[in-house]
């Protein structure tokens, strides 16, 4: 085992293989206020990369109902409690050092997934906590979930009030998810035959499909559950970031990074990805004029999925508004109040970042701002509301602009048979 | 029917969970999503489409529980803010990408 720093816990952490960073690293956040569970994203993953004989059970992008939904199903209740079995009680933060770079939420107390041998809850040999999901639990994505379906021995319809299956009558969200692309990966750490490897260039992790063998060390350590085993061909397959995209080698780009998939289907614009530049030790270099920089570094509004799990995940997610606190910090740790109190309350500059997403389907890799006047203000629910008209510009890789983003005030225009009116 | 405490520990009890729930957690969602889609540009009557579809489970429940005179008038309070204004996206002169793909090859006949 080596010692790490996990900035994400504000302390060194325990990990396999030595720390090695990425000159950039693939990372992504989602707003979960706008998510409304269309699927879009879901599907344009399944027709890219997994619509092949073998992988039907495969979804490498997913949208799930929280608090009871999962895939796996009970994917994230298994890890935690698995964590609680190996330290009692221990699972806890404290605020030493909370806002510094190295530990913007503060020391996280806890075990995470690579410190649990001495409790031996697995057989010496594993590396990391975790738990392999049965074939049923894999099968039905979205089981038990608020989903409409048609009415019995009807085809191609939807039942009309969506009130087929049982409605959950409580708080829920929904909790788009792929594979993380941890900076310290669990499903890396536990290949016996290191056929997983994390790209020097942007961070990705790949399975080599010609050097795994399928034993699942790595569906069984990956704590997101976001490395599924193929049966037809006894390996293992994960998300691969659309990595052509990413490299520009997509003939739309013309040469430039392009986002996702998932990212440029998402009708809801729920979300952004992009390449933060790292320094040695891991943390994100100072990039001020970056979005995804400022989202998490500086209005930090965008928090890690389940950081307590130690794998560094870059996955940001901005949290639900509506959802109790209590849920909230144990799935993106003790940042969600600050959060949630920037995000309700949000300032000139974080309306503009939030007018980046889903503008273009190329990556941002800088932003700038142009300040125009006021052009509204007002209350709504007892929060005052401004409205600016700033203009946002999005840089490409080569500090080229991508797009522009400004305010017009509608102006509308008299009928004729109201045309004199006055 | 006599009636006892339920026993946790009995494996056959359903052992259900309770949720911690605020009252006003429905209309509060109902304020985000009606919030975010209006500063994204949607019209009162995009808004109202968005809550009476049945896929949308989230936006649908919430004007099941709440009614549609309460959502039509939350909907009303955002567009009332955010119609104000519209955001408008100029792209850059390279967006105008001429795709290159490779040249189908004819079929001999």
């Amino acid at each position: 085992m080596s010692t790490v720093h996990n900035w994400q816990l504000g302390r060194p952490m325990q990990y396999p293989y030595d720390a090695a960073y990425p000159e950039r690293q693939f990372a992504f956040v989602f707003n979960i206020n706008r998510c409304i569970a269309c699927q879009s994203c879901t599907m344009a993953c399944k027709s890219t990369w997994t619509f092949n004989k073998g992988q039907e059970h495969m979804w490498w992008a997913n949208v799930e109902t929280k608090p009871y939904g999962g895939y796996p199903q009970s994917w994230d209740m298994k890890i935690l409690e698995l964590l609680e079995r190996a330290n009692p009680g221990g699972q806890r933060w404290n605020g030493a050092g909370a806002g510094k770079p190295t530990s913007p939420y503060g020391r996280f107390d806890g075990k995470t997934i690579f410190e649990t041998q001495e409790t031996l809850l697995q057989p010496p040999s594993s590396r990391v906590l975790g738990y392999l999901p049965d074939d049923e639990e894999w099968n039905s994505p979205n089981i038990w979930e608020d989903n409409p379906v048609g009415p019995k021995g009807e085809r191609n319809r939807l039942h009309p009030t969506g009130e087929a299956l049982p409605v959950h009558k409580t708080w829920f969200f929904y909790l788009a998810r792929i594979c993380n692309h941890c900076s310290y990966p669990a499903c890396l750490a536990a290949c016996p035959r290191k056929a997983i490897y994390k790209r020097p260039e942007d961070g990705i992790v790949l399975i080599d499909q010609e050097q795994c063998r399928g034993y699942r060390k790595c569906v069984e350590a990956c704590p997101y559950k976001k490395s599924i085993y193929r049966g037809n061909t006894r390996t293992s397959e994960k998300c691969i970031a659309c990595y052509p995209r990413v490299e520009g080698k997509d003939p739309e780009s013309n040469g430039q990074p392009m986002e996702t998939r998932c990212m440029a289907a998402c009708i809801g614009q729920i979300r952004m990805q992009g390449l933060v530049k790292l320094k040695s030790d891991g943390t994100w270099a100072e990039d001020r004029q970056h979005p995804l920089y400022y989202l998490v570094h500086v209005a930090k509004v965008a928090l890690p999925l389940y950081p307590q799990f130690g794998t560094e995940p870059n996955g940001y997610y901005i949290p639900p508004r509506w959802v109790p606190r209590p849920y909230l910090r144990q799935m993106f740790g003790p940042g969600v109040d600050l959060a949630i109190e920037r995000y309700s309350n949000p300032d000139r500059e974080l309306l503009a970042v939030l007018q980046l997403f889903r503008r273009d389907n190329r990556i941002i890799y800088r932003y700038a701002m142009e300040k125009g006047p006021e052009i509204y203000r007002g209350k709504l629910r007892d929060r005052t509301i401004t409205l600016y008209n700033d203009t946002v510009i999005a840089y490409g890789r080569n500090g080229n602009e991508l797009f522009r983003t400004t305010v017009e005030e509608p102006f509308h225009v008299r009928p004729d048979k109201h045309a004199n009116s006055i | 029917m006599p009636f006892r405490e339920p026993d946790p520990a009995d494996p056959n009890v359903l052992v259900g969970v309770e949720l911690p729930a605020s009252p006003e957690a429905m209309r509060e969602m109902a304020y985000a999503f009606a919030e975010e889609y209006a500063a994204l540009g949607y019209g009162e009557e995009q808004l109202l489409r968005l809550f009476r579809q049945p896929a949308y489970a989230g936006p649908h429940q919430a004007l099941a529980g709440l009614g549609e005179p309460e959502i039509r008038r939350i909907v009303r309070e955002c567009v009332d803010v955010y119609g104000r204004v519209r955001f408008v996206v100029r792209d850059s002169d390279e967006r105008i990408v001429k795709l290159r793909l490779p040249a189908r090859p004819r079929k001999e006949t």
